[in-house]
């Protein structure tokens, strides 16, 4: 099934790839550029794994393999220590940054915000020994040079733009961005979007949902749902929280060799505090967008929840219920037990904003009926682009 | 042994006492004449210390504690001259009459002769709520002092007049993200009495609209909290930055019409225009509005007001764009009220309503806040009856039972295809009690009934509540 996908996407790229990625028309020649990088397996060592292969256009750019909690390298044998995140509305990440006012650190890439804009995590999967497996930027550049777009850096960046493998790096780099800031992916269409507009009307328990979005669940104090100026919703605030996700005892990351995984079972993901060696960051990671939430499962850094639902759930429970005499029961066994295993990283755990929400089951059902609503492609074109043409 | 020379003394010593009593009988009127009597004094003064002796045959009243009673009153004089230097002047007694549709404690600074004028007003209030809703912090019961306010006023002279009103609003400002209160200048205006008829005001004001804007303090109307209708429909307190003209253009007739800054669109919620209030805060200017209001209180019919009140503007401040148009949403809001007071009797009604332009293309911006009703409206009748003459015969204090139903929507009309699930749209039935054991206190108890008929916005509290508070005014 694997294969398939990537073989379709590899056929998209040779040429159907604008009839199949919505809102890629009209890309500018970067972007364009930037879309045969994305989906260009031969930029993996060995050749295979692409961009695309763990950002799935069809998952909102998030693993199109549901059955593991995280990825699989170029060598399937290996899967990273993180779940894939949606690379979509990352482009509105602002640099990463410490908020004085707030006192907590905001946006840059990656679960951590170890990169501090889209370029800088352009760079980094190429070279990860388990994703792309790259031993260097040389590498990759040799390979872009013989791939049948190189030409079209020499027209974009200046003749001679793939000789210095640095500067080239840059500019692989900065195309890929590029196409990550077009509307490929920041297609703002979803049902909401269109409900915004008053062109699509919500059903009862999806306008309920809407209210205990904004009310009861307290989801809008880090998934803001309201434009700001001239930027529409995006369900993320990018700032970084300990919401007391369990170890995920499934994560294959924890029988990877011990060159990929030192600790072993003992790995503690420290997220944020891992990134700064800050003590009271330890177990933050950055908030995601809620958009396309249906289509991104597994969810959270570890990939610990398969069901959306549950992700409300143990928002809902979390303080409330008693612990697992088992740290590492799983989702499906926790739910049935009526515990929750304990936090990863115990400290810094966010007990103001969630873990005791008193939703009800209705209530529950509600805010999921409406995080579905959330979902890109309910109209063809965003009514937000119309809004702020200019 | 009784010479001369001390007859002399007594003399100018009795003429002093005199002249003392003419002065605490009847006080200079300027600062010239003041100090006249205090240079008269000042030589008596000397005068007596020249003396070299005196004779020891008159115990009671010897020279020395003369002087001193003389210098203890020059002080007491040059005091008084410094108060009227520093123009310091509050009265003893002022009158709580509301002027140039002020309230009655707003309204003493017009009252003095001259200089500052203190006065101020308060409301705090015990709510709980009848159907807790879940966890939500919307309708958690509270105790809130929810207004102390100070007015400052100064008369420069006699026909200009600065008026203030500093509010510290739920008693803290606190820190972080709790909700916590706010300082506001709540109007800083300069009046230019020129003529009974035309008189300009400038600066922060009070839009002239409904009954509660400009006046709100708390023994002017019943209840604790104020009519929803007026905090919805018509904002309050609403002030915007601005001039115009005021008067009595007619015997009776009373009207004020300003240009002002005009709301700011973005700001609008599904909860009304309320938020979109600039309130002199780097408020955007690049919509005007016009405000009016006209009052009849004819003098054959005393206590009976009739008037009706007027915004027009737009509230787009340039920033309402859609497929690059600019869209202007302009706002319309009318009202008008009616008032009888007599025999303890008090009647009170209101209806207002508003049309706003251009809603769908400023809904998308409002997100979920949205969307904005394009036409609202609100009404309320009440009628309170002063029953304490009937309890207690010879008694000033007043205590009234009053009664207001109040139906009021906020999201009326909205434009074709937007949500009007959300929103205020509501009936209230509210009684309640008001006592006063002097005018400047009351005392106030009142049950609201509320019945919803759509999703409340979030942030407001549902279902039925009971208040107990207290205001005053000085």
């Amino acid at each position: 099934m694997r294969r398939i996908l990537l073989l379709s996407i590899f056929v998209s790229f040779n040429g159907l790839a604008d009839s199949v990625l919505p809102n890629s028309k009209n890309l500018n020649v970067k972007a364009q550029l930037g879309q045969k990088l994305f989906f260009d397996t031969n930029l993996s060592e060995p050749a295979g794994q692409a961009c695309s292969s763990c950002h799935n256009p069809d998952f909102a750019f998030t693993d199109s393999d549901k059955s593991q909690p995280t990825s699989k390298g170029v060598n399937p044998e290996f899967h990273g220590n993180r779940n894939a995140p949606t690379a979509m509305y990352m482009a509105h990440s602002p640099v990463f940054y410490f908020d004085r006012a707030e006192g907590i650190y905001k946006g840059g890439q990656f679960f951590d915000g170890r990169a501090a804009t889209l370029e800088d995590q352009a760079k980094g999967p190429f070279l990860n020994p388990i994703e792309m497996g790259n031993p260097n930027a040389e590498t990759v550049v040799e390979k872009v040079k013989v791939a049948s777009y190189a030409e079209e850096f020499n027209a974009i960046y200046g003749s001679g733009a793939l000789n210095d493998s640095t500067q080239a790096y840059n500019y692989i780099a900065n195309a890929i961005a590029e196409f990550e800031r077009s509307p490929v992916f920041n297609r703002f269409s979803s049902k909401y979007d269109f409900y915004l507009f008053g062109k699509a009307t919500f059903t009862a328990q999806e306008r309920r949902g809407l209210a205990v979005f904004e009310g009861k669940g307290n989801c809008v104090a880090c998934h803001s749902n309201r434009p700001i100026k001239d930027t529409p919703p995006l369900f993320t605030d990018f700032s970084y929280d300990n919401i007391g996700v369990p170890k995920n005892a499934e994560s294959l990351f924890y029988s990877m060799p011990s060159k990929f995984n030192p600790a072993g079972a003992k790995f503690v993901d420290l997220g944020l505090g891992g990134h700064l060696n800050i003590f009271k960051d330890d177990g933050k990671f950055k908030v995601p967008t809620l958009r396309n939430i249906a289509l991104t499962s597994p969810y959270t850094h570890n990939g610990y929840f398969k069901e959306l639902r549950n992700v409300v759930e143990f928002y809902n429970t979390r303080n409330i219920k008693r612990h697992c005499a088992n740290p590492l029961t799983n989702e499906t066994e926790s739910l049935a037990q009526k515990c929750w295993a304990i936090p990863e990283v115990t400290q810094n755990v966010n007990f103001n904003e969630l873990g005791n929400l008193k939703l009800s089951s209705r209530d529950i059902d509600d805010l999921v009926a409406f995080l579905e609503t959330l979902t890109d492609g309910y109209g063809q074109n965003s009514p937000w682009y119309l809004k702020n043409e200019n | 042994m009784f010479n001369l020379k001390n007859n002399f003394q007594l003399g100018i010593f009795s003429s002093l006492i005199l002249s003392s009593s003419a002065f605490a009988l009847e006080k200079p009127k300027t600062m010239d004449d003041m100090w006249k009597i205090i240079e008269a004094q000042q030589k008596q003064i000397e005068a007596l210390q020249n003396t070299k002796s005196l004779p020891e045959e008159i115990p009671t009243k010897s020279p020395h504690s003369e002087v001193k009673t003389l210098e203890r009153k020059t002080d007491i004089l040059s005091q008084e001259v410094e108060k009227l230097r520093t123009n310091l002047a509050i009265p003893e007694d002022p009158k709580y009459k509301s002027m140039y549709g002020m309230g009655p404690a707003a309204s003493k600074v017009y009252g003095v002769t001259k200089g500052l004028s203190i006065g101020g007003y308060g409301e705090a209030m015990y709510s709980s709520y009848v159907n807790p809703r879940g966890n939500n912090v919307t309708n958690k019961d509270s105790a809130d002092m929810e207004r102390a306010v100070i007015y400052l006023g100064y008369k420069f002279n006699d026909w200009i007049v600065l008026n203030n009103e500093f509010e510290f609003e739920h008693a803290t400002t606190g820190e972080g993200s709790e909700e916590k209160g706010e300082v506001s200048v709540e109007f800083s205006q300069l009046d230019f009495l020129l003529d009974r008829k035309y008189n300009i005001r400038t600066g922060l004001m009070l839009m002239p609209m409904g009954f509660i804007n400009e006046m709100h303090e708390p023994t002017t109307y019943h209840g604790n909290h104020r009519p929803d209708t007026e905090r919805y429909i018509i904002p309050s307190t609403w002030r915007e930055m601005g001039a115009g003209l005021f008067g009595e253009i007619l015997p009776g007739v009373q009207y004020r019409m300003y240009g002002v800054t005009s709301l700011n669109a973005q700001g609008f919620s599904n909860s009304g225009i309320v938020e979109g209030r600039q309130g002199g805060s780097n408020a955007k200017a690049e919509d005007f509005a016009f405000t009016g209001r006209l009052d009849y209180s004819p003098s054959q019919i005393p206590g009976f007001l009739i008037g009706a009140a007027t915004f027009l503007g737009n509230s787009g401040q340039k920033d309402i764009t859609f497929d690059n148009k600019n869209y202007n949403v302009f706002t319309q809001l009318y009202e008008g009220h009616i008032q009888y007071k007599h025999r303890g009797l008090e009647l009170r009604a209101l209806g207002a309503w508003s049309h706003i332009a251009d809603t769908a293309f400023l809904n998308p911006s409002l997100g979920s806040a949205g969307p904005i009703g394009k036409e609202s409206f609100g009404t309320y009748a009440e009628a309170a009856y002063d029953i304490m003459p009937h309890l207690w015969k010879d008694s000033s204090q007043y205590l009234a039972p009053f009664f207001r139903v109040e139906r009021y929507n906020t999201l009326a009309v909205v434009a074709k295809g937007f949500d009007n699930s959300v929103g205020l749209d509501r009936w209230i039935y509210q009684a309640g009690l008001s006592y006063k054991p002097i005018p400047n206190i009351v005392i106030k108890a009142d049950y609201r009934n509320i019945q919803d008929r759509k999703i409340v916005p979030f942030g407001i509290p549902t279902g039925d509540e009971f208040n107990l508070g207290f205001g005053f005014i000085y």
